[in-house]
């Protein structure tokens, strides 16, 4: 049997066998006799003199946010294209300004989203759970695109902003397992190109790269290409060989299946090697082959400790998730079995553990 | 009556939307809850405990849990990962309270009726060796890989593990279950 229908097997078997508890169309009992778990409601404790600080530290700020938000000056436009074409104008501390929905399918989307003052990862969060909850993302495509351009008279910022959005739109993807290409821009905003942008009701990064694309080849048509979707122009850079390089920076992300393939490989190979050069038994405990020292993370260095979010993990008596001044379900600390006694040393809460798989995929 | 969003093969998308709505004592999203969380929810009990109807008993602890604690799950926390680890602490909770042994060479599937047919035998057969010859990681990282569908980068989150020791289970273990399936 080999391994695709080793694993086909195993799921329809789980399949046949997961047994339904519960009638369709009726809710559990919850007098069950035999349930023991106990819920934790949230202490809230406030101290009246810190209350009394906060207020005079607020009031302070208050009045200076007060005082910038009379006079709101765009520091940077950050365009994000899918098809919807959606806006950004932010302020020099990177909150948003102001969002524009540059066509109908934005206006959708944006479904009156109040991002006014939030910070741009924040907005660019609510933004891309949009586009995915409205379909116009999705794990099941392939062919996902996203352009994002920035603009901003100062390069050095431009081109900040620019990788830092480029990362967040790819890990908002990721954490929703969907493959996209993503390209990403700096521009020069220009008269030509705002009227260009607002004549087609496209966003200035879509705008500027059209134009890109015009100068490239003179027989394609701005007003047919301002229409196209991301998607449908990358299609015409590949049919027509269009070289882009100089014009936006490409960051492929390899859908799981593919690394995982690809990484699989390569974990067969090395193992494979190993027993070779070992003559290990293959009933032997697996956790004493060299490979897997390698793997486990002893050290507080480690790569997956620099994952964003970490923290520590409580212990659980009960076995609902504790609402708790931290957010997140509560782990079980004790490990029962010898098997788990290799566990990474680190531990880590399910709350938005990110890991950087350029370093992680890299142990194998 | 709220739809839940699907996806485009019309499975339901497990959503903080759902979650708020099962809070809300939702009995419909809380069904949909259940029908999509419960093969993978399953396969997560039984690759630990290993028996088949202490699993069925636990699953549906799972759930009456979930029902009764929705309003401590905090949006954003990913309803597959709250629902696996309230699985996981019952899990655990019943092997410390050592109602029952496990014996390590008896996987308590049922008795398998005349009528099964010969696919389904087999298929039976290949997890029995799965429940045998895995340890209960390695049960764990093919069973949520293989069955429910999760990325390698959520079985390492969801298990407190690296991405690199998940790969490398995953990969070991179902060599060992080949070899022994050819035994």
């Amino acid at each position: 049997m080999n391994r695709k229908e080793l694993k086909k097997s195993l799921k329809r078997a789980v399949i046949m066998t997961a047994p339904e508890v519960f009638e369709q169309g009726t809710a559990p009992d919850l007098t069950k006799e035999n349930m023991t778990m106990q819920t934790q409601k949230k202490q809230n404790t406030r101290s009246f003199p810190k209350l009394i600080v906060a207020a005079s530290i607020l009031f302070v700020f208050g009045c200076s946010f007060l005082a910038s938000t009379l006079v709101p000056r765009v520091d940077s436009i950050i365009s994000v294209d899918v098809n919807p074409s959606i806006q950004i104008a932010t302020r020099s501390n990177d909150k948003v300004l102001k969002i524009t929905a540059m066509n109908e399918d934005a206006l959708r989307v944006l479904d009156g989203m109040d991002l006014k003052n939030v910070d741009l990862d924040v907005a660019t969060n609510a933004i891309l759970g949009a586009l995915l909850k409205n379909g116009y993302l999705s794990a099941e495509n392939p062919d996902n695109t996203v352009l994002i351009s920035v603009a901003n008279k100062d390069q050095a910022k431009a081109e900040k902003l620019e990788k830092e959005m480029s990362q967040s739109v790819s890990g908002i993807l990721k954490e929703n397992n969907t493959h996209a290409t993503i390209f990403t821009q700096k521009e020069a905003v220009s008269k030509e190109l705002q009227a260009f942008a607002d004549q087609h009701g496209i966003s200035l990064g879509k705008a500027d790269f059209v134009m890109k694309l015009l100068a490239k080849d003179n027989t394609l048509k701005a007003d047919e290409l301002a229409k196209m979707s991301l998607k449908e122009l990358s299609a015409l850079v590949a049919e027509k060989q269009i070289p882009i390089a100089d014009l936006v920076n490409t960051s492929d992300m390899d859908d799981d299946d593919d690394l995982e393939d690809a990484i699989e490989d390569a974990i067969d190979d090395k193992n494979d090697a190993i027993e070779d050069a070992s003559d290990i038994d293959d009933d032997d405990d697996d956790d004493r082959l060299p490979d897997d020292d390698d793997d486990e993370d002893d050290d507080d260095d480690d790569d997956d400790d620099r994952v964003s979010g970490a923290t520590s993990s409580k212990p659980a008596p009960t076995t609902a998730p504790a609402s708790s001044s931290k957010p997140g379900p509560v782990v079980v600390q004790e490990k029962p079995a010898s098997s788990r006694s290799n566990v990474a040393a680190s531990s880590h809460t399910q709350q938005h553990v990110e890991l950087d798989d350029d370093d992680d995929e890299d142990d194998d | 009556m709220i739809e839940n969003s699907k996806n485009k093969q019309g499975a339901i998308l497990l959503s903080d939307d759902l979650m708020r709505r099962v809070a809300e004592k939702d009995d419909k999203a809380f069904e949909d809850l259940y029908v999509s969380t419960r093969p993978a929810v399953y396969c997560m009990i039984l690759s630990i405990v290993k028996n088949p109807s202490i699993a069925e008993d636990l699953m549906q602890d799972t759930y009456m849990i979930v029902k009764k604690s929705v309003e401590n799950y905090e949006p954003q926390q990913k309803p597959m990962a709250w629902l696996y680890t309230i699985a996981r602490n019952l899990c655990y909770m019943e092997l410390r309270s050592k109602r029952y042994t496990l014996l390590d060479e008896e996987v308590l599937l049922e008795v398998p009726c005349e009528e099964e047919q010969e696919s389904q035998a087999l298929d039976r057969m290949v997890l029995e060796k799965a429940m045998q010859v895995l340890d209960e990681q390695g049960r764990e990282i093919v069973l949520l890989h293989v069955v429910s569908g999760m990325k390698f980068r959520e079985i390492a989150t969801t298990l407190h593990q690296p991405l690199g020791s998940v790969l490398s289970k995953y990969n070991r273990s179902l060599k060992k279950l080949q070899k022994a399936i050819e035994r």
